[in-house]
C-alpha cells in the first residue's frame, strides 16, 4: 500500500514539475537534425525579456542556394520537421525556408534554413566567385512561451501543422529573374523573447 | 586574514552594497503597461509579413532605465538579390506592395553615420490590422568594388529590410500615401531628381522619437 501511494505521489510530482530551460536544451540536443549543431542559451537580458534555447549549424556547398537549401530541407523533413514558409528571388540569390516541429511535449521550435552565395569575405558574390553557405538556426520556445503563447509564430501557436507548404516555387523551379517569390507564412522565433503582455 | 584586512574587506563590501542600493533606487520601475495586447497584435502582424520575412523581432516595450519612454515593435531581415541598386529596390518594393506596403519616401545616403555603406533608403508605410500604420524601410548595401558606377552594375547585393510598429502609447499618426512615391529619379540611382523624395520624419514618428508630433 505504502509503495503504491509513493509511486502515485512520485508520478504526480513528475507531472507537476515545471518545464525548465534545461529540459528544452536537452530536447534540442536529442534532435536528429541539424547535424553537428551547437546548442546553447544566453542569459536573460532583463526587463521582462528572456533568452530562448537555440541550436545552429552551418555548411558550405558548391551548388546554387536553392539546390543546397533543398538538400538541407530534405534532411529536415526526413527528421520530422514541417516546412511552413519559403522565400527566394533569382537562381543565385538567397533562399530561405522556415520549418516547425515540437521538440518536447508542448514545446514548439522553429528552424530557419538560409542559403546565400558569399565570397571569402562574406560579401554577396556570384557562384563563380564564391560558394553557398547554408545556415540553420533552430530556436525553441522558452518555458515562458509555453505558459503564455502570445509571442509564438502563428504557425505553432495552436500546435504544429501537419500539412507542409509547397516549396516547389523556390526549391524546384526558382524564378529566373529577380522577382521576389514566397509561399506560406514566416515562422522564425527570435532568440530573445518578451516582454509578455500583462 | 588579519583583523585589519577583514575590516577593510567588510568596508569594501558595504560600500558596494550601498552603491548598488542607491543605483537601484534611481532606476525607474518597469511600467505596468510596457507591453499590452495591442503591442502583441502589431508584433504578430509584422512577424507574419511574408515580404519582410523577419528573423530579428521585438515587441513594443519600455526602454529600460528611462522615464516612461517606449520602443516600437521592430522586425528586421536580410537577403541577397542580383541587379542594379535600382532594379533590386524596384523588385523589393513591388513585392512589398503585394502585402499592402506603399512607398512613401526615399533618400540617398550621405555616406556618414547610419547611412554609411547604404547608398539609398526607401521607406514604406502599411496599415496594420488595428488601423495603426507601420513604417518599413529597404536598404541596398553599398557595392564593395569601389567603382564609380557601382549602383548601375548588375551584381549580387545584400538587402536589409526592417519595419517598425508604433508602441501603443505612441499617438502620432503616419499618413499612408494614396499613390506610391516614385524614387527612380534619385541622384544616387543615376537620375536627376535630387537626394530625397517624400517626408523625412516617418521613422522618427513611428519610433516615438519625435515628441513634438504627439
Amino acid at each position: 500500500m505504502g509503495l503504491v501511494v509513493g509511486l502515485v505521489l512520485a508520478a504526480v510530482g513528475g507531472c507537476a514539475r515545471d518545464l525548465s530551460r534545461d529540459d528544452v536544451l536537452d530536447a534540442l540536443r536529442a534532435q536528429g537534425w541539424p547535424a553537428d549543431a551547437s546548442v546553447e542559451s544566453d542569459d536573460d537580458p532583463g526587463g521582462g525579456r528572456y533568452a530562448r534555447p537555440r541550436a545552429s549549424a552551418r555548411s558550405d556547398s558548391p551548388h546554387e542556394p536553392w539546390r543546397a537549401v533543398g538538400a538541407e530541407v530534405g534532411r529536415a523533413v526526413a527528421a520530422g520537421w514541417v516546412p511552413v514558409y519559403a522565400q527566394c528571388a533569382g537562381r543565385q540569390d538567397s533562399v530561405r525556408v522556415d520549418l516547425v516541429r515540437e521538440v518536447h511535449e508542448g514545446v514548439p521550435a522553429t528552424a530557419t534554413v538560409t542559403g546565400e552565395v558569399v565570397d571569402e569575405l562574406g560579401l554577396p558574390a556570384r557562384l563563380s566567385d564564391g560558394s553557398t553557405v547554408v545556415s540553420v538556426e533552430v530556436v525553441a520556445a522558452a518555458p515562458q512561451d509555453v505558459s503564455d503563447r502570445a509571442l509564438l509564430p502563428a504557425a505553432v501557436r495552436a500546435g504544429v501543422p501537419d500539412e507542409p507548404v509547397d516549396l516547389a516555387g523556390c526549391l524546384t523551379d526558382p524564378p529566373a529573374g529577380g522577382a521576389l517569390r514566397w509561399a506560406g507564412t514566416p515562422a522564425a522565433l527570435p532568440a530573445v523573447g518578451g516582454p509578455l503582455p500583462r | 586574514m588579519t583583523g585589519r584586512t577583514a575590516r577593510g574587506a567588510l568596508a569594501g563590501v558595504s560600500a558596494v552594497a550601498v552603491a548598488a542600493c542607491a543605483l537601484a533606487a534611481c532606476t525607474p520601475p518597469v511600467p505596468e503597461d510596457q507591453t499590452t495586447r495591442v503591442d502583441v497584435e502589431r508584433f504578430q502582424d509584422l512577424a507574419a509579413d511574408p515580404w519582410l520575412a523577419a528573423t530579428a523581432l521585438t515587441v513594443g516595450r519600455y526602454a529600460f532605465g528611462t522615464d516612461r519612454q517606449f520602443e516600437p515593435g521592430a522586425a528586421r531581415g536580410t537577403r541577397t538579390a542580383t541587379g542594379t541598386v535600382g532594379q533590386v529596390l524596384t523588385a523589393q518594393t513591388s513585392a512589398a506592395a503585394r502585402e499592402g506596403w506603399v512607398v512613401a519616401a526615399a533618400r540617398c545616403g550621405d555616406g556618414s553615420g547610419t547611412d554609411s555603406g547604404w547608398p539609398v533608403t526607401v521607406e514604406l508605410v502599411r496599415v496594420l490590422a488595428d488601423g495603426a500604420a507601420a513604417v518599413g524601410e529597404v536598404r541596398v548595401e553599398q557595392d564593395q568594388s569601389g567603382v564609380e558606377d557601382g549602383a548601375t552594375r548588375v551584381l549580387p547585393r545584400r538587402v536589409l529590410v526592417a519595419a517598425y510598429a508604433p508602441h501603443h502609447t505612441n499617438r502620432a499618426r503616419v499618413e499612408v500615401p494614396d499613390e506610391p512615391v516614385a524614387f527612380d529619379a534619385l541622384a544616387c540611382l543615376g537620375g536627376a531628381g535630387g537626394a530625397s523624395v517624400g517626408p523625412t520624419d516617418l521613422l522618427p514618428t513611428v519610433q516615438g522619437a519625435d515628441e513634438a508630433a504627439r
